[in-house]
């Protein structure tokens, strides 16, 4: 390696460990890692601002933009707690049934919405029937460890679901029904064993006790307190509406078209938020994810300075290189992705591995390398409450909920919490992947 | 017979008071507790929470004295709200907010988004599809007026004093009382309790224009 490519690439994982290890400081630290490494390349003379610029993704982050605001606009229309109390009623109230039921809808709805936005709108509604439930540390545990890991399998579900695979579809990596048609089964395999294993060999609602009243209580409860909330049907007309338009011209305009996904998204929610003018003007103006914007911009910065120096061409040599049959290459290079995935989280994992997984889609079928990532980084973002953005919004949203065992004892969902169900996800996830990749390298 | 209630009601409690209000809670409660357990299930409720939540306690009271709803006294307060066109309510009784709210049609609500518990205000007032808009202690008075009601939920009343809601006596000092043109409590328990009212402030009856009870209004 040269000396400008040992620079370019320990400036990336400075930044990424940094932001890792200080999360709450991370738009502050990608950022600045991303200045520096322009200044780097460019006293080194490996690229420049320019260069670096044209190479970043503009169409990935107007798909996030888009797809976050249509999000925004959907669950203005109360759709999701609706939901969740219909499941609440459903299920009535019972423990492993809430648990059920919660995790599959997280799934559904992640594939389809930006799944903060859901997580933000369904977790406080699943926090307060958990509070009226009595739960046990276990129990919220892996109800919550189980909900995070459904997210992340949902994203990876459809290509408009997480980063990883708008990623993908936005640069033209893979189409929008090549991507759905692969990945879909593998989650919803994903997902089953999951949940059976949880369910099985954990089983959540060990030492709970499933108490007539307290399970009608916190049905009635949940049902009074949405007695009179409706959904607000021209919201949702409008944004599913815009969605169900979007779904359909990703899937059937033809690239010959020359309209690209992300112009898609964007006439769709343009049309969205001039559909409803005032709701649309104030998500434009107050909801655009800013964060997540800067976040990836800067990572594309970062990534881009490493590519230009030339160190993702080596390393994919490399792994060609090692001594073992091209699956055993294949199948290292997604276990890599995955722990980079876990302790980087998934938007630098996929943004610098999808460099690598190019130079491999040139010696193996690009479908079988591409959707094997995405569901790498979907093991890897599952293993560590820190790896996704989802982790920490719901280790906050529980800490401010104060829940309590019926003993009196606090309940908590950080890290260690979570860590069991994120190895039970992460192994399965991860394992279903290769399992799907090596069949389709046949 | 002994009754077992489950250990994690009073946390149910306290979700469900923040929410709906602690005497529709209560009687939400109450009505489960009894189809549960039945008098036996009342008793062990009263033993278990009764002192902790007074509003709960009197209720439980009213109960064993054979009522089996809340008295909502809602054509005696839209008599007295009735010309009113903005009412600002302090306190949440789902209950009784819901029957007012249709009594008085052309009425605008506004509720004081502030709280001992800490409910989802957005949701409290999604509940009245539009009717209802949520205000902050630093913005309630922009609906003050002559033509506006500064409104409670009194939790019994006695010849001199009645009991509140912190948020009240936040909301309805000296410089507030002289904007509205009346300043109304409205009475859900009908009784007072026999426990320390804790939750609650005690504030002289006659802080209020009109204090609306089952027996009638002042």
């Amino acid at each position: 390696m040269t000396v400008a490519q040992w620079i370019t690439a320990a400036l990336l994982v400075v930044t990424l460990a940094a932001q890792a290890l200080v999360p709450s400081k991370r738009i502050v630290i990608v950022t600045a890692g991303a200045a520096v490494s322009v200044l780097g390349s460019t006293l080194l003379g490996v690229s420049n601002a320019a260069r670096i610029f044209d190479g970043i993704p503009w169409d990935v982050l107007v798909i996030v933009v888009s797809l976050g605001l249509l999000s925004e606009a959907i669950g203005a229309s109360r759709l999701f707690g609706i939901l969740a109390v219909a499941a609440t009623r459903v299920s009535r109230a019972d423990p492993l049934r809430v648990l059920a039921l919660f995790a599959v809808g997280m799934y559904a709805v992640s594939g389809l919405v930006n799944n903060l936005t859901a997580l933000l709108l369904v977790l406080p509604v699943l926090l307060s029937l958990l509070k009226l439930q009595g739960v046990s540390q276990r129990y919220v545990s892996w109800t919550l460890g189980m909900m995070l890991v459904a997210c992340n399998l949902g994203g990876a579900a459809t290509p408009i679901g997480d980063f990883p695979a708008i990623l993908l579809l936005g640069r033209g990596a893979m189409g929008f029904n090549e991507y759905l048609v692969r990945a879909l089964p593998q989650t919803v395999v994903a997902m089953v064993v999951f949940l059976v294993l949880g369910f099985v060999l954990a089983r959540p609602a060990r030492g709970l006790a499933r108490r007539g009243l307290s399970m009608e209580l916190a049905r009635r409860t949940m049902e009074e307190t949405y007695r009179g909330v409706r959904i607000d049907r021209t919201k949702l007309a409008i944004g599913g509406g815009a969605l169900a338009a979007m779904l359909a011209g990703w899937s059937l305009i033809p690239p010959s078209w020359g309209v690209g996904p992300e112009l898609v998204a964007w006439l769709g929610v343009a049309a969205a938020l001039l559909a409803m003018p005032t709701l649309g003007e104030q998500l434009a103006r107050r909801r655009v994810d800013v964060e997540a914007v800067l976040f990836l911009l800067s990572l594309f910065v970062l990534v881009g300075a490493v590519r230009e120096s030339g160190t993702f061409a080596l390393a994919a040599r490399e792994l060609s290189a090692l001594p073992v049959p091209p699956k055993a290459q294949v199948v290292i290079f997604f276990v890599v992705a995955a722990v980079v995935t876990a302790l980087f989280s998934a938007g630098p994992g996929m943004a610098a591995l999808l460099e690598v997984a190019a130079v491999l889609a040139t010696r193996h079928p690009p479908a079988a390398i591409y959707v094997g990532l995405a569901m790498s980084v979907c093991a890897g973002s599952s293993l560590f409450l820190t790896a996704a953005t989802a982790g920490p919004l719901a280790q906050s949203l529980t800490e401010r909920t104060e829940l309590r065992e019926p003993s009196g004892a606090s309940i908590r969902f950080g890290f260690v919490q979570h860590l069991p169900v994120g190895v039970v996800g992460f192994a399965v996830t991860l394992a279903t992947g290769i399992t799907f990749a090596l069949f389709s390298l046949d | 017979m002994s009754i077992e209630l489950p250990a994690s009601l009073e946390q149910a409690f306290r979700v469900a008071a923040g929410e709906l209000g602690m005497c529709s809670a209560a009687w939400l409660f109450v009505d489960e507790v009894a189809k549960a357990h039945g008098d036996d299930g009342l008793h062990a409720l009263r033993d278990a929470l009764g002192r902790t939540y007074p509003v709960l306690d009197a209720v439980l009271a009213a109960r064993a004295d054979g009522h089996h709803t809340p008295a909502i006294e809602v054509a005696r307060v839209a008599g007295i709200c009735g010309k009113a066109e903005r009412i600002v309510i302090v306190g949440v009784e789902a209950r009784f907010l819901d029957a007012l709210v249709v009594a008085l049609p052309s009425a605008r609500f506004a509720l004081l988004a502030h709280s001992v518990f800490s409910p989802d205000w957005q949701r409290v007032a999604d509940n009245f599809a539009g009717r209802v808009e949520l205000v902050t202690l630093g913005d309630f008075q922009r609906h003050a007026g002559a033509r506006s009601v500064l409104m409670t939920f009194v939790y019994g009343v006695d010849d001199a004093h009645t009991y509140v809601m912190p948020a009240w006596v936040r909301a309805s000092g000296e410089d507030v009382r002289t904007q509205f043109r009346a300043l109304v409590g409205w009475d859900v328990l009908d009784r007072r309790s026999y426990v320390y009212p804790r939750w609650l402030v005690e504030v002289p009856r006659a802080s209020f224009t009109h204090i609306v009870t089952r027996s009638g209004s002042r």
